[in-house]
Formats: C-alpha cells, structure tokens, sequence
C-alpha cells in the first residue's frame, strides 16, 4: 500500500518535462508565497510530503516554511534529489569538466567537517570519497533547515544514477550509500529514468537501495528500455526496494483519470506516488483524487 | 513512432556487434556519449582520452573497466577501436580528426560543429577513403519533432512555404569571458549550427541574403541575426543567442508559414495549425513512447548514437556524415562573412 503522497517540485523549478514554454509560465507564477499555498493545499487534500532537488529556489522556500505559522516543516516529509545537475552542467559549459572537478573538490575541502575526509580521499586517491562529500556537501544547507527525521530518503539525481550505472561503478553507489547512512544518518535511493536497464544491473550486483524513484505512466514516457520491461522491473524491484513513482500524468500528457485507472495495476509494488504542480486549487484536487484512489486497498 | 525512424529498423541486431568505442576528450559530451553508449549496449566504451591528468587519473582510479590515457596513438594501438568519438573543443577536432583518418580509425564521430570552418571539413573529406564514416553530432536530425516536421513540409502539409521564422537560445554565456578568444567565433558556430543545420535540412538554403551578429559578454558573436532564401524562394528568419536568461534549457523553436496554414516546431512539441480544417499540437510524451530504449539527456543524444551503430552495421553513411552537413558549415561560414561586411 502506498505510504507517501508527495508534492513534486518541477514546476516551481521552471522544470517541465512537456515543453519549456510551459515550465516558463509555471515558474512566472512560482513566488515563495504561491508555493506555499500549493504545499498548504495539497497537504490539506492529503499529501503527506515534498520530494524536491537541491536547487537554491527550495531551499529559499523551506527557510519560509519555517516561519510560516499555518504549515510547519515538521508536517511534510522529505525526499532530497541531489544534486540539481542543470548547475553543475551550466557550470561545466562555462569553465570545463576539469575546472569543475577542481571547483568541486576546492568547496568540498572549505568545510572543517568535510576536509578531514577529503584529505583522506586524496591520501588514498580515491574518488568515492570525494563523490560521497560532493553529496553531503549539496544536502548541508537543507539539512541546517529540515528536522532530520521528517528526512526521509536522499536520493541521487538520474544523471548521477546512470552514470554509474553505464560504467559499472557499484562500489562507488555503495560507497555513497554507506556515507549517507552512516555518517549522514540519512536513508538512501537513487532516481532513475531508465529503470528496466538498472533493475538488471542492482540484480547482478545483488544490491538494492532502500529507494528507487523512477517515472510511471501509462503511456511509458521517461519508462526505458520500454513500458513493459518498466513496469516488469517496478515489480520485481518493489520487493527489494521502496518505489517512488514520478511522473504519472506523463509530463501532462494523461489525464489524472486514466493516470490513477493505470496505478492501480502497479499501486502494490509503489511506495509512494509524486505529483506537481503550481496551482493550489489544483493540488487540491489533484490530491484529493489521488490519495482517494491510492489509499484504497 | 518507428514511422519516423525508419532507418533505426534491425536496431537489435546491430546491438549484438560486438564493437569496441573509444572517446577523445571527457567533458560534458564526452560523458553524456559514453554513458549512452555503454547503456545501450554494457561495456561498449573501452577507452578515454583526455590531455587533463587531473581526469585521466581519476578516473582510471574509479572506472575500472575503461582504459585511460593521454596520448591517442597509445590509445589506438593498446586498444584498436572501431569507433572513436571526438568530444573535445572546436578548435581540436580538425588534428585529432586528422590522426585518426591517418591511423586507419574507420568509424568517427565528431561532437558539433565538426570543424571551425567549411574549409577544414572539406579536407577531412578529402583525406577520407570510400569505407569511412564521418558523422556529425547535429542532433536535431533526429528529434522526433524536427523529423515530423520535414515529414509534413515534404508531403506538402502546408502547401507551398511562404516563411520561416527559427530561434535557437540558451543561456550558456551569462557573464564577460574571454574563452572564445582563440576561436575567434561565438555563438553561431557553437548553438546556431543547429539551427542553421535543420533549416538546411528541411528547405534547403540557396543563399544567405543578410546577418549582422552582437556582442554581449564576449569578444566574438554572442547574439547573431540573419535572413536566409531557401529553394523555394521564400525567406527564413533566424535568431541565435547563448545569453538568453530566461532559458534554463537550450531551445530550437520553428515558425513554419505556408499558404495552408502554420506549423510551429521546437525540441518539446509541433502544432500544427490548418485553418477551418486541423489545430493539433502534439508533445515530447506523444513522440517518445517507448522509444528510445536509453533515456539520459534528451532522446534525441540516444536515436543519434543508435543511428551512427547502425550506419556502422549495415555499412551506410548516417544522416549526418560530414559529407551531409558540408552545405551547413558552409552556409556558416557564409554568415560569417555577411556579418563582418555588415558590421
């Protein structure tokens, strides 16, 4: 049964996974004071959390939160996608991979908390160190905010995901995986959008992470290699690990209807469902619908 | 779907080759091939070149199953790829290209533009023998979007064309830099290529009839202008930035007019507008359904790499092999030239 009911945090971003056009509408309406009309609303129709990225705009909205006196922080739950790769890849265009890599590893060793471990990471010259503390070191100013035990999971951005996946690193995904359990005191996942191809490759390395956030629709967009073999792996990995599904309206392209008509198939390997948007009446009604539907054994 | 790749057919087929892939130059590109490339088929990627120790180190420290070097010759003869991808700045490509033709490497893959002008590519093509294949990272061929929009120009959707209006813009150049100094070009070479490339490919170019470029925050062409006759004699408009700040993404948007309506065309949708008739827009969920099989970045990176493995297999040159993009970088060049007169 599905235990989390998550705002999503794309079109307060300017993220939008149908057209740009539409993420720039969202985001011209996306102040700090309509976010939290959208949280309100969507909490009241019964949403349980937030699942957002490290980007700064979240972390301006969280410090609003906290004074807010009609929604406490510690009334939502929190899945932190780490890092927000589009600044990293902006930053990369302007300076190049290495400068960025030296950049990185320059910020990580500012803190007196991290630079213990990252001369470790250099004494040993191992990169896992300093992929663990590049984590940690995105997650920090979120963490000063979020009651850590409304923190329920720190998942890795997809882009993160599939690059180990693609070159075979698991002892690097461990590595990250032991460093926010254990030094973070944090739960681990990871974001996928290729969920079929790294179902295969957590099954050969007989390593699963306590989450898995993937995308869910009926019209398999965002689902590779295909639907099918998406929704076989949502299955098989739901016994293993906690699935957050994404994008179950396909970017926009379903109807909330036909969106919850297909859940309902997957509802029993789903551990949570996440949906956004920058309308309070629609959060309201949105969550209503879904948690109405979803709940229901 | 596949109606727009027909060429991708036997794609699982040509992923059983067993072929070995080498990558010159790790940045943003290099990253994004690779991992594709090792999503659609595991382990395909055998080698990395890269000059920067500070890359080459670590990541021989953490990728155990990629060999990791600084020198291409080395490259080749300890790993003798079949496939080499070059992903370095601009400026590189041309010797890096150069060495590789010469080395006998007969599957290349230069990241866009191909080379700083048409000049340099025209004698890549010159050093290259019948089997090689050149291919040219212009990924908006193989947008899903894009192609259904030649697809309805060719069937005559529109009726005849009567204008085009096209922007291309990002907001990668945000603050002065002195970066672009040694390539002497900006914004157009880099971004516009794209779009200069479907204009190409969709109307065919016949002349460039005005340009004028801006600088902004560089010393070279951060904004560009231009007007283009196509083929068919009507005019294509087009606008190329890289310091727009209000995209977070790039964007490649299209205006097509004709005598029976409108089609409008970006990377995300295509309207299509034929008054008293059809108004349909169509999304990036309607277009990738199960397709293609490796989501990383956008599909359009993906349906490029599965196009140039399956060129390789059934011994075709891709859509965009140098030969194919010449008239691009020669209109670009043109642009160039138009623009400084101007200025």
């Amino acid at each position: 049964m599905i235990k989390d009911f998550l705002l999503g945090d794309n079109p307060f971003i300017g993220v939008s996974h149908l057209a740009q056009e539409k993420a720039r509408e969202e985001a011209k309406v996306s102040t700090v004071k309509n976010k939290i009309k959208v949280l309100k609303a969507a909490l009241n129709s019964g949403a349980t959390g937030y699942t957002f990225s490290t980007h700064d705009s979240n972390l301006e909205l969280l410090a609003a939160i906290k004074k807010e006196e009609n929604l406490h922080i510690e009334d939502l739950n929190y899945y932190i996608l780490v890092p927000y790769a589009q600044s990293y890849i902006r930053q990369a265009n302007k300076a190049g991979a290495p400068a960025l890599i030296q950049k990185i590893i320059a910020e990580i060793a500012k803190h007196p908390s991290r630079l213990i471990h990252a001369l470790k990471g250099a004494i040993l010259v191992d990169p896992k160190i300093f992929a663990s503390l590049f984590v940690e070191m995105n997650l920090s100013p979120y963490m000063k905010i979020l009651p850590p035990k409304k923190v329920k999971a720190v998942l890795l951005h997809e882009v993160l995901t599939e690059l180990i996946v693609s070159f075979d690193l698991i002892d690097l995904l461990k590595h990250i995986d032991h460093h926010v359990h254990n030094r973070l005191n944090l739960s681990f996942g990871i974001e996928t959008r290729n969920i079929g191809q790294v179902y295969n490759w957590l099954r050969k390395n007989n390593y699963f992470p306590e989450y898995i956030m993937t995308p869910l629709n009926p019209l398999g967009y965002q689902t590779a290699p295909s639907k099918t073999q998406a929704e076989k792996a949502v299955k098989e990995a739901g016994n293993r690990s906690k699935i957050i599904a994404i994008n179950i309206l396909a970017s926009g392209a379903v109807s909330l209807e036909d969106a919850l008509k297909y859940m309902q198939n997957m509802k029993n390997s789903l551990y949570a469902v996440a949906v956004g948007t920058s309308k309070p009446w629609r959060a309201k009604e949105n969550f209503a619908k879904i948690t109405n539907a979803l709940r229901r054994c | 779907m596949w109606v727009l790749y027909p060429e991708l057919k036997g794609i699982d087929e040509v992923l059983d080759d067993d072929l070995r892939i080498a990558t010159v130059g790790l940045g943003k590109m290099g990253l994004l091939h690779s991992a594709i490339l090792n999503m659609l088929k595991p382990g395909i990627v055998k080698a990395i070149v890269d000059k920067s120790y500070l890359v080459t180190f670590g990541g021989s420290r953490l990728i155990r199953n990629v060999k990791f070097c600084r020198d291409i010759s080395k490259m080749i003869h300890e790993v003798e790829p079949d496939i080499v991808y070059i992903t370095t700045p601009t400026r590189s490509h041309y010797p890096i290209a150069s060495q590789l033709i010469e080395k006998q490497v007969l599957n290349l893959f230069l990241e866009k533009p191909p080379t700083d002008n048409s000049i340099k590519a025209s004698s890549l093509l010159r050093k290259c023998g019948s089997n090689h294949k050149l291919m040219v990272g212009l990924q908006k061929r193989y947008s899903a979007t894009f192609r259904h929009a030649k697809k309805l120009v060719e069937e005559k959707m529109l009726g005849k064309i009567s204008s085009v209006e096209a922007y291309i813009k990002s907001n990668d150049v945000a603050a002065p830099t002195n970066r672009f100094d040694r390539l002497g070009k900006g914004v157009l070479l880099d971004l516009g290529v794209h779009l200069v490339d479907l204009i190409q490919w969709i109307f065919n170019v016949e002349k460039v009839e005005k340009a004028a470029m801006r600088k902004i925050y560089t010393n070279v062409d951060d904004h560009f202008q231009a007007s283009l006759k196509l083929a068919s004699g009507a005019e294509a408009l087009i606008e190329v930035s890289w310091s727009d700040v209000s995209r977070r993404l790039p964007e490649t948007c299209m205006k097509i007019c004709g005598e029976k309506g409108i089609i409008e065309v970006s990377e995300d949708y295509l309207k299509l507008d034929l008054p008293g008739s059809t108004k349909t827009a169509r999304y990036r969920p309607h277009y990738y359904q199960g397709i293609p099989q490796v989501n990383l970045a956008d599909p359009e990176y993906t349906l490029e790499n599965m196009h140039f493995l399956h060129s390789i297999h059934y011994a075709k040159q891709p859509l965009t092999s140098l030969q194919n993009t010449l008239k691009t970088m020669k209109i670009i060049d043109e642009l160039y030239e138009k623009a400084r007169k101007t200025h």
